[in-house]
């Protein structure tokens, strides 16, 4: 199947229903969201990256390569029927955001596709369900769970090629069943329907790309300070809050050097605080480059 | 012992600049952590068009951060930005499963420019507080970053939207860096 080029996705653009953006109705959008068949303004378009890709993922309409797939999902949903969906209880006289105030539009796009605030129940003939089957299954899971409310993270531990080749010793009775879980891993990830967007450059559109943004030094710095406006009128979204996850972390951190420090045979005894399946993770990963750093030496 | 803590510590007097790219592809979240980092502030983002640049300065190293958007039809202009490019920071939205190796493909042929031979890599894996996310031994395996030569390079976990994680990869970056002018 070939990829849809730039004068199609401009006619679903010229369409009536796609002039304007499908949530605060800015006219001209230029961006879309291709998993939900829509087309948005590009303020509304960082709102939707933000939610993440499980609730929607958005593509430039002159900037992105897309899929045949995409396109048939924008060009059979559109934002007229996307907005019966998602909007069908939006109280009547509802006073729609734009994007002079960020914080509303946010609250309100956040309201509409990821908490589901708007849509009827039960309704037949949803625009969803053809997206869905466009999809892997688990997009649906994920997007349920998107709803519940946010717990703290712990960040799982860093990977790197600079491990020590004690930690790994000391660590390999736990390698034990490695393999047979990476393989349950892999095989239950989704299918993978990426494409390799590099190849598909025409010349035209490079071309295009070149016109707009080639850094030649009185644009870049004019674009500089056009960014740097647009960092001044950026929006405060929460305050920031103290980072307990990353916190542990570095007590744990500071514990093992310290520990180090005292007798390299405590080391290991301090491995357990790590939960079982990430220390796993790690470990495996660990074991690879401990590999590769023996076999270097043995060259040398 | 001590003698070498403060011999680490007048080495860290000294004031350092450090270029750094940042890439990834598009909504990976390399504009939050540039502003995350410089602001200290969860920002609402939009697409980059072009490029954001911004010093942050951490542990008396000055860190000029460039920050260039990853819309597909813009990617080939990355590879004006690799001159003198100390670190790489390659950011991973580690929600989007479905595109993880077309980042892949991105990173190796970044890392295959001989203006990048010496850059270190630091690996993002942002958005963390996302559910069903890849880890970071995930994402190492996917990237196939052990099949890498001659390269240091780091995975680190983040949320840019709390800044957790941030700032342990600007301290690997600080001190990776020092470790190659030995």
């Amino acid at each position: 199947m070939s990829k849809p080029d730039s004068k199609e996705l401009e006619a679903l653009l010229k369409l009536p229903e796609n002039r304007y953006c499908a949530d605060c109705k800015t006219p001209g959008p230029r961006w879309a969201s291709v998993n939900l068949g829509i087309f948005v303004c590009i303020n509304c378009s960082g709102i939707h990256r933000a939610m993440g890709v499980h609730i929607s993922q958005v593509r430039s309409v002159t900037l992105d390569t897309w899929t045949r797939e995409q396109y048939d999902t924008a060009k059979s949903i559109g934002n007229e029927k996307a907005n019966e969906y998602w909007e069908a209880k939006l109280p009547s006289g509802f006073k729609r955001p734009n994007s002079s105030d960020m914080f509303s539009l946010e609250k309100f796009i956040r309201d509409k596709y990821e908490r589901k605030l708007y849509i009827q129940k039960k309704k037949k003939n949803r625009p969803k369900k053809k997206i869905h089957t466009r999809k892997s299954p688990s997009k649906v899971s994920d997007s349920k769970k998107s709803q519940k409310p946010k717990k703290k993270i712990v960040l799982k531990k860093p990977v790197s090629n600079q491990e020590t080749n004690d930690k790994i010793q000391n660590q390999k009775e736990t390698l034990v069943n490695f393999k047979d879980n990476s393989q349950e891993r892999s095989n239950s990830t989704q299918p993978n329907n990426t494409f390799n967007l590099m190849n598909e450059f025409t010349d035209l559109s490079m071309n295009h790309a070149q016109r707009r943004s080639e850094p030649n030094i009185s644009q870049l710095k004019s674009q500089q300070n056009s960014m740097q406006n647009n960092a001044d009128s950026l929006i405060l979204l929460e305050p920031t809050q103290p980072t307990f996850g990353v916190n542990q972390q570095n007590n744990q951190k500071k514990n093992l050097i310290l520990s180090m420090f005292d007798s390299p045979n405590k080391f290991p005894t301090t491995q357990p605080i790590m939960n079982q399946q990430s220390a796993n993770r790690v470990t495996r990963s660990k074991k690879k480059t401990s590999q590769k750093s023996k076999t270097k030496t043995k060259k040398t | 012992m001590g003698k070498a803590i403060s011999k680490l510590f007048r080495k860290m007097g000294k004031k350092k600049e450090m270029r750094i790219l940042m890439l990834g592809l598009d909504a990976a979240g390399k504009t939050t952590i540039l502003y995350k980092l410089k602001l200290g502030q969860s920002v609402t983002t939009i697409p980059t068009v072009g490029f954001n640049v911004e010093t942050v300065q951490y542990k008396k190293i000055k860190f000029n951060v460039w920050d260039v958007g990853g819309q597909d039809k813009i990617r080939p202009l990355w590879r004006h930005y690799f001159t003198g490019t100390q670190g790489l920071i390659y950011v991973i939205d580690s929600n989007d499963r479905a595109r993880i190796d077309e980042a892949k493909s991105e990173l190796h042929k970044i890392l295959g420019d001989r203006e990048m031979s010496d850059a270190l890599l630091l690996v993002f894996a942002n958005k963390q507080d996302l559910p069903n996310v890849m880890t970071p031994a995930e994402i190492t395996e996917k990237l196939e970053l052990h099949k890498l030569r001659d390269r240091n390079w780091f995975v680190q976990p983040s949320c840019a939207t709390n800044g957790e994680g941030l700032f342990d990869g600007l301290n690997w970056l600080s001190s990776n860096i020092k470790k190659k002018k030995k």
